[in-house]
């Protein structure tokens, strides 16, 4: 493999390439495996710890401020580090601590917010496909903005109104699903939902 | 809450009158529970739209369960496990290796293939003469006389007229008439003065000689290195030099 700089694994992580995907899990994963099998956890672990870390760096990447100023591996590192202690404190297990002088002190913050919004990200996600497909499809088309009109079209419903109604029937249904669950009220503020 | 769903669905529609707008941010901004609903549905219609961070999740799940299957029909083992055995068959062959080496220096010492007296008996042949016959000044009949002794296995009758004479051609007989009458050790410091000078036609045929001098004194290790040189050289004797110390 070619080295290639943290501004082109950026770039790859961004378009999904599954090629630059490949060759940062080479050269990589191992480290994070290390890690994670060392400190109490296992090989699955690791795994989404590391796949964790991914999706913190491509969040951020959409960010055009965003920059890399260490090497790729080094910053993939810190985060998933930091992902990792964090698991090991909810279950009282924190054998790792943070070093006073930390380079990565800085981004904690930061990748904290990320972490939990890619976790929110996915539960969205997951109550989205249990779904109807029909719904899956209006709500689809609602957020992304077509018009109330076309999706009546689309859907072959009867009349705007009923595509309205359809899709504020769906919404309703997913955020309820969504509630219901725990780990939402985990990432929210609980007293206000 | 549900009394505001309309509204906020009117809110991301941007339908909206002015006035229904600023009453809705106002509210927005007292009513924390409301404001922490708006996020909520605007962070869901965002993740929603963003196929793209599941596309990537699952390309990272296929990398790594490839990578995974790629490993397994390799080996059952844990990849841990698995470099530490690898470790140990490197470590088991290395060792395998060095006792083949050892074994086979030990064979060699022992139980060589050819004894240096018979290498010396293989490869030594006297030097082929050149007789020229010249115009004739004293020496030169004198020098001619002393090839012909040689040639004719008279070495002390040779050696006679070879010390006497200064000419590189009698020196280099002279090293090999001294073979033959078994001092070996003279012929050595002749050959070697030969080599030394450099600059004459007998250089390779003393360093081909002195190797089998040391054979016939039975220092191989000299003869070795002197064969080895031999053997990376160009002369003519180099294939021989090869066989030699491929039986040495």
């Amino acid at each position: 493999m070619t080295k290639k700089s943290a501004d082109e694994l950026l770039n790859g992580i961004r378009r999904n390439d599954k090629e630059t995907l490949e060759s940062i899990y080479k050269d990589c994963f191992p480290v994070i495996r290390y890690l994670v099998v060392v400190n109490n956890g296992n090989e699955h672990d690791a795994k989404d710890i590391y796949q964790e870390g991914i999706l913190i760096i491509y969040q951020k990447s959409k960010n055009d401020d965003f920059k890399i100023t260490c090497a790729f591996k080094t910053y993939l590192y810190s985060v998933c580090r930091l992902l990792w202690l964090k698991h090991l404190d909810e279950i009282k297990q924190n054998k790792l601590t943070l070093i006073e002088d930390d380079p990565f002190k800085d981004y904690y913050e930061n990748i904290q917010l990320d972490y939990e919004k890619n976790e929110r990200y996915q539960l969205y996600r997951k109550y989205f496909l249990t779904l109807s497909i029909d719904c899956q499809r209006v709500l689809e088309l609602y957020f992304s903005k077509v018009s109330l009109k076309t999706i009546s079209k689309i859907m072959g419903y009867k009349s705007d109104k009923y595509a309205k109604k359809r899709k504020h029937q769906c919404k309703i249904s997913l955020i309820k699903k969504i509630k219901r669950d725990s780990k939402f009220k985990e990432l929210n503020n609980e007293e206000l939902f | 809450m549900k009394n505001y769903f309309k509204s906020i669905d009117k809110y991301f529609e941007g339908e909206m009158s002015e006035n229904e707008l600023i009453e809705f941010e106002k509210k927005m901004k007292s009513n924390k529970k409301l404001k922490a609903e708006v996020e909520f549905q605007k962070e869901l219609q965002d993740s929603l739209n963003d196929k793209q961070i599941f596309d990537l999740k699952n390309n990272l799940e296929k990398i790594h369960n490839e990578a995974k299957n790629a490993q397994n029909s390799e080996t059952n083992q844990e990849p841990v496990v698995r470099e530490l055995f690898i470790k140990k068959i490197q470590l088991a062959a290395a060792v395998i290796i060095i006792m083949i080496i050892a074994s086979s220096v030990f064979y060699f010492m022992n139980n060589r293939t050819m004894s240096n007296e018979t290498l010396y008996g293989i490869y030594y042949e006297p030097a082929k003469t050149m007789l020229v016959v010249r115009s004739g000044n004293n020496d030169e009949v004198n020098l001619m006389q002393a090839l012909q002794k040689y040639n004719h296995n008279d070495y002390d009758g040779a050696i006679e007229v070879f010390e006497k004479d200064n000419s590189k051609m009698a020196k280099f007989f002279l090293a090999l008439s001294y073979m033959e009458t078994n001092r070996v050790l003279d012929a050595v410091n002749l050959l070697k003065a030969i080599i030394e000078e450099n600059d004459n036609l007998f250089v390779d045929q003393a360093e081909w000689y002195l190797g089998l001098c040391y054979l016939k004194l039975n220092e191989t290790e000299k003869a070795i290195i002197q064969f080895s040189k031999i053997s990376q050289s160009n002369s003519i004797y180099k294939i021989k030099s090869e066989e030699i110390l491929k039986n040495i």
